[in-house]
């Protein structure tokens, strides 16, 4: 996934997206700015690594963005095919729900984020089923496929989240989100919980899928090096701005904000 | 195995095992565990999920969820009193209640939900602190300071803070001031800084060091971060699947490890300055049936697992060098091969 300049179409386009906070019981006008007027756009095949400190907005960011939380001002455009592009900001509860299978989102705790009580298969088929993407007759067919994808065994299929370890789970939430074949996902400390022998499964797996579906990514991470290995480029968050951004290669070597200096010393 | 040395471990734990019952048949998750730990000194326990680190931190305090069942041949703690063996003790006990916390602290992974969520951090400080003093204004004073040592000073207003008001950051600043409220020998530190960024945990690792020489105190801590190890542990111990495959000085174990399976886990930490094409996995898991007793554990997963060598039998740790030993076929010689393992 070579850097190529923004020759590439862009798939997402945020602009001047801002999201405040109201924290109740702090005098009367509270309110706090978590995203400030912020800009960017990620291309088509190419991953955006996002770095900042806890709670600079990363995660806001990336629930504005997709709409799981309401942007409090803003433009979100999304390029859900070749030639149509949406305002996310713009649609309305069930446009938006039709919506989202473009736009997907992996979490950081795969447990909490997959339901206990439901089975892989379930779990990976819902999205399937809510957006009528396959038939009731291939669905089981379909399911061995994405478990595949993701080099998971098609004996988890029957399996609950509690019952996977922690790599396996984060796979089966990797496989929830591509299953609709977004053009963008959004994954948000993907293996920030994992240990390092899975973690390289994980990113194994989020590298190949980006390859085989040029798939567009916005990657959060606080771990430095796990950005380095995914992202095309890297924007570096504070205080609710995007401080810096650039070719990952460019801003690991030679830093420009003292922020992004902070970061790179102490990992 | 090591000499004692003359002033003798602080701790020491003594063929530790940890077993639940599961749909499958009993499970090892801790299979005769051994380790010493000396006063002022860091041990860096490292491994997988599933290895058995958070269980011998549980098993220590005696804290071992049920249906899960420790026995040991002992868990020895030096105590002002004299030494204990915690596995003979009442788990519900005076003893018990009074190593955890005065003698030995704890703080683990994701402090935000570890702490009680409806009681403020002052009376979270405050409950501790009734092992120590009586005296109510004795406590508030000793709670203040405490907080103001680990970054979070009295005009912060912390005292009458719930812990989901804090940063995460700041979470674990104040389970660290409980958890050090009461100045225990032994601090056991489980995965204290996974899921902070990478200001926040350095933050936090130079704090527990700074408070460490302080109080004089020794540490286990326990993590998957290799580079979080690397920078804070005089010895590390390698887990898999229940036992210490590799114990060793810090340089050692990480700069020229022995076991093959401390060599993957190093050679899966991503690089930070040049991208590589393809990440180093392990392949497999940590076995999740009980451990086998006809070859060594890593077999299956072992890249330089030889037919004859490392089957038939389970690996002994032998010690290669001084006080680093090595549970490996590769590295030990076919008269040290046992079955006791």
């Amino acid at each position: 996934m070579p850097d190529d300049g923004g020759r590439r179409a862009p798939v997402v386009r945020v602009t001047g997206l801002s999201k405040d906070y109201h924290r109740r019981g702090v005098g009367a006008d509270s309110r706090v700015r978590a995203v400030d007027d912020l800009s960017l756009t990620i291309n088509r095949g190419c991953t955006l690594g996002l770095v900042g400190e806890s709670s600079c907005g990363k995660t806001t960011l990336a629930r504005a963005m997709l709409r799981l939380i309401e942007p409090t001002a803003g433009r979100v455009e999304l390029a859900i095919s070749e030639t149509r592009t949406v305002d996310l900001t713009a649609l309305g509860p069930r446009e938006l729900r039709h919506t989202r299978r473009y736009a997907q989102m992996v979490f950081q705790d795969p447990l909490g984020s997959l339901n206990p009580r439901h089975t892989v298969r379930e779990i990976i088929t819902e999205p399937l089923v809510i957006h009528r993407l396959t038939s009731p007759a291939e669905l089981d067919t379909r399911a061995r496929e994405l478990v595949d994808l993701v080099g998971l065994d098609p004996a988890h299929l029957d399996h609950r989240g509690p019952e996977l370890s922690g790599g396996e789970r984060q796979r089966v939430g990797i496989v929830r989100a591509i299953a609709t074949r977004p053009q963008l996902l959004v994954a948000d400390e993907p293996v920030a919980a994992l240990d390092v022998s899975v973690q390289g499964q994980v990113l194994n797996c989020l590298r190949d899928l980006q390859a085989e579906r040029s798939l567009t990514m916005l990657f959060i991470s606080h771990d430095l090096a796990v950005i380095r290995q995914m992202a095309d480029r890297v924007a570096v968050m504070h205080r609710g701005r995007i401080v810096e951004t650039g070719p990952t290669r460019d801003v690991f070597e030679c830093p420009a904000h003292p922020q992004t200096a902070r970061l790179i010393a102490h990992s | 195995m090591k000499g004692i040395p003359v002033d003798g471990p602080l701790l020491e734990v003594q063929s530790l095992r940890v077993s639940f019952p599961t749909a499958d048949g009993i499970q090892h998750a801790v299979d005769g565990l051994s380790f010493a730990l000396h006063a002022g000194e860091t041990l860096g326990i490292i491994g997988e999920s599933g290895c058995g680190k958070t269980v011998t931190g549980q098993a220590i305090l005696r804290t071992v969820p049920p249906p899960g069942h420790a026995v040991a041949h002992a868990v020895r703690l030096v105590m002002d009193t004299g030494t204990v063996d915690l596995m003979r003790c009442d788990p519900d006990g005076d003893v018990m209640r009074a190593v955890r916390g005065r003698q030995i602290g704890i703080v683990f992974q994701d402090p935000a939900t570890r702490l009680t969520p409806v009681l403020t951090i002052g009376a979270q400080l405050d409950e501790m602190l009734r092992r120590r003093t009586p005296d109510p204004a004795e406590r508030r004073t000793i709670a203040l300071e405490i907080l103001d040592r680990v970054g979070m000073p009295a005009s912060g207003g912390h005292l009458a803070a719930y812990p989901h008001q804090l940063s995460g950051g700041l979470a674990q600043r104040a389970a660290l001031a409980i958890a050090l409220c009461c100045q225990p020998q032994i601090l056991i530190a489980d995965e204290p800084t996974t899921g902070l960024d990478p200001v926040t945990r350095g933050e936090v690792l130079a704090l527990i060091a700074t408070l460490q020489a302080e109080l004089g105190m020794a540490v286990i801590h326990i993590s998957h971060d290799l580079t979080a190890i690397g920078r804070v542990s005089d010895r590390v111990a390698v887990m898999y699947a229940g036992r210490i495959v590799e114990v060793g000085s810090s340089a050692r174990v990480l700069g020229s490890p022995m076991h093959p399976y401390t060599a993957r886990l190093l050679a899966a930490n991503p690089p930070m300055d040049r991208r590589v094409e393809r990440f180093d996995t392990v392949p497999g898991m940590v076995p999740s049936g009980d451990a086998r007793w006809d070859s060594c554990a890593f077999a299956d997963r072992c890249d330089e697992f030889q037919h004859g060598v490392c089957n038939g039998a389970t690996p002994a740790l032998v010690e290669l060098e001084a006080g680093h030993a090595v549970r490996c076929f590769l590295h030990s010689s076919a008269q040290e091969r046992t079955r006791a393992g």
